[in-house]
């Protein structure tokens, strides 16, 4: 008996460890230029922004806001520091601390979402809750550097895409619940090319990010990663 | 000199135009202050055009200002510049902002621009006529050296900073720079840390060896996001002193929501409040009030696109 169960959950790991390898397959890429357009809503009105981002294995990540009310502004993350250029003042801030809670355009993203290290095996624990329909998965971070420190995902069986997500605190409290949709696939890779992020702790606040462009594994400068080139 | 600067920034600006991707924006607000007894009614645009390709950058940004006292419109010109890089190094000549040193209102570190302290960097961002050449030594340590022209009111003088950014979540960068003023021979030295200790924070001091104690200027700022419930509070807190005195500015800021801002300044003597909304993309609907020796408004309609 006690054989069976411990096979049984031999068996359960090498499951989410598979399931986990698949999902990493579709975030781990060696490069990628996307186009998107954010769409920011609560009670009390929505704005419109338009977003560039380029983005590179290890991490590094740049974006540039290139329409709406914020135009101009760019922000890059490179080797953990998170870099923010405004484009009035022509000046490049290091964001850290408590600046780094501060939202995202006004989204429902914080700067320290962008901030996140991508490596799911590494920085979680996983845990496969159900595999009815979806593969409903519960992660617990490894240590207490991650910004969520629980994130429950319903993936899709198929493309291994989250198309559900709700992130936590280290309480248990959760915090933002995120919906994917209109799933592709894009040189083997399966992306949700629509997601809507809910602030579980605001009322009536949701960001709506539908990606318009997307290239993937293309090749892209050094000096894209660069502040100088934030400031150019 | 002026023709030949504008030349210059307009060469830059044309060349650049010819192979590279062009962006355009501005913003406008309208304004409403006063009191019982004066009221002012100002509108403000500012059109900005940027072209650049790899090597070569130019900008070109105009402000149209017109009030209800004067009956005119004023146009100046916000920024008119050529940027050339290769490299480490990059080369910039015409009217642009020099962001030295730190600090949103009090700001010993930049020597460029020592009295144009504004609560609203937003808008209004201090620029002038500079050739400037930057060199990236070595990975976070640059060296600056600047010539400020003899255009319009700016005083001819020529500067040199050091900045070296460290990069640890404790110190994040120092710099050292120091400025002569052909006028008055006079030599200002400053130097700065920033970094996070709880607070995000930076300490900037600057003198002059012939007075020191008597110009003696430290200025610092530290500033926390408070999340409370739904909202968040951002509290910002700037200290100057000089040997005259003591000068203080403490920011309250709450967000209600993404759309709704209330803000309160403490500066020194005068207390001002401010409720700003924004009902849709780009537009931000402010009512404020200030409170010095009488009681001031202000209504105003931004719009940026």
């Amino acid at each position: 008996m006690i054989t069976i169960t411990l096979l049984a959950l031999s068996l359960s790991a090498e499951d989410i460890n598979s399931i986990l390898e698949h999902y990493q397959k579709n975030i781990d890429l060696q490069s990628s230029v996307m186009e998107a357009k954010l769409v920011i809503k609560d009670s009390l009105g929505s704005s419109t922004s338009e977003i560039r981002s380029y983005t590179r294995k290890g991490g590094d990540t740049r974006l540039d806001v290139i329409g709406g009310p914020d135009k101009g502004q760019k922000i890059l993350k490179k080797d953990s520091a998170l870099y923010l250029y405004y484009p009035d003042s022509e000046e490049i801030i290091r964001l850290q601390g408590s600046n780094l809670k501060d939202s995202f355009l006004g989204s429902d993203f914080s700067y320290e979402d962008l901030t996140r290290d991508n490596d799911i095996q590494k920085n979680y624990e996983g845990t496969l809750l159900d595999e009815n329909g979806y593969f409903h998965v519960m992660l617990k971070a490894k240590n207490r550097k991650q910004t969520y420190q629980q994130q429950e995902l319903w993936l899709d069986r198929n493309t291994y895409v989250p198309v559900k997500t709700i992130l936590y605190s280290a309480s248990g409290k959760a915090l933002r619940q995120i919906e994917s949709s209109d799933i592709r696939n894009i040189d083997g890779s399966s992306f949700a090319m629509e997601s809507k992020v809910v602030e579980l702790l605001k009322n009536n606040s949701s960001t709506t990010m539908t990606i318009t462009k997307i290239e993937l594994n293309t090749l892209i400068k050094d000096s894209i990663f660069t502040k100088e080139d934030l400031a150019w | 000199m002026v023709k030949k600067l504008l030349l210059v920034s307009f060469l830059s600006f044309s060349i650049g135009s010819l192979f590279a991707s062009i962006s355009i924006g501005g913003k406008t607000s309208l304004s409403l202050s006063g009191n019982k007894d004066t009221q002012i009614s100002t509108a403000l645009t500012t059109l900005q055009f940027d072209v650049k390709s790899d090597e070569l950058k130019g900008c070109f940004a105009l402000s149209l200002q017109t009030d209800s006292i004067t009956k005119t419109t004023m146009v100046s010109l916000f920024k008119a510049y050529g940027k050339y890089r290769n490299g480490n190094f990059q080369l910039l000549a015409g009217k642009a902002p020099l962001p030295w040193g730190g600090g949103s209102y009090f700001n010993a570190g930049n020597l460029l621009f020592p009295d144009t302290a504004t609560i609203d960097e937003t808008y209004y961002v201090p620029t002038t006529y500079l050739v400037q050449a930057q060199l990236g030594i070595m990975k976070g340590l640059y060296i600056e050296t600047v010539g400020l022209l003899p255009v319009e009111n700016t005083k001819e003088a020529i500067a040199s900073r050091v900045r070296y950014e460290i990069g640890t979540p404790l110190l994040d960068s120092v710099e050292a720079s120091c400025i002569y003023h052909f006028d008055d021979k006079s030599f200002w030295y400053s130097l700065g840390i920033s970094g996070n200790l709880y607070f995000d924070m930076g300490l900037y001091a600057k003198t002059t060896a012939a007075n020191f104690i008597d110009d003696l200027n430290i200025t610092a700022f530290a500033m926390k996001f408070f999340p409370i419930k739904d909202n968040q509070l951002l509290v910002r807190g700037e200290l100057s002193w000089k040997r005259s005195g003591l000068a203080h500015l403490l920011m309250v800021s709450a967000t209600i929501s993404d759309k709704l801002i209330i803000s309160a300044y403490w500066l020194d003597d005068t207390v001002t409040g401010t409720i700003s909304y924004k009902p849709l993309s780009g537009l931000t609907i402010s009512l404020g009030t200030s409170y010095e020796t009488t009681w001031y408004g202000t209504a105003q309609i931004k719009w940026a696109f």
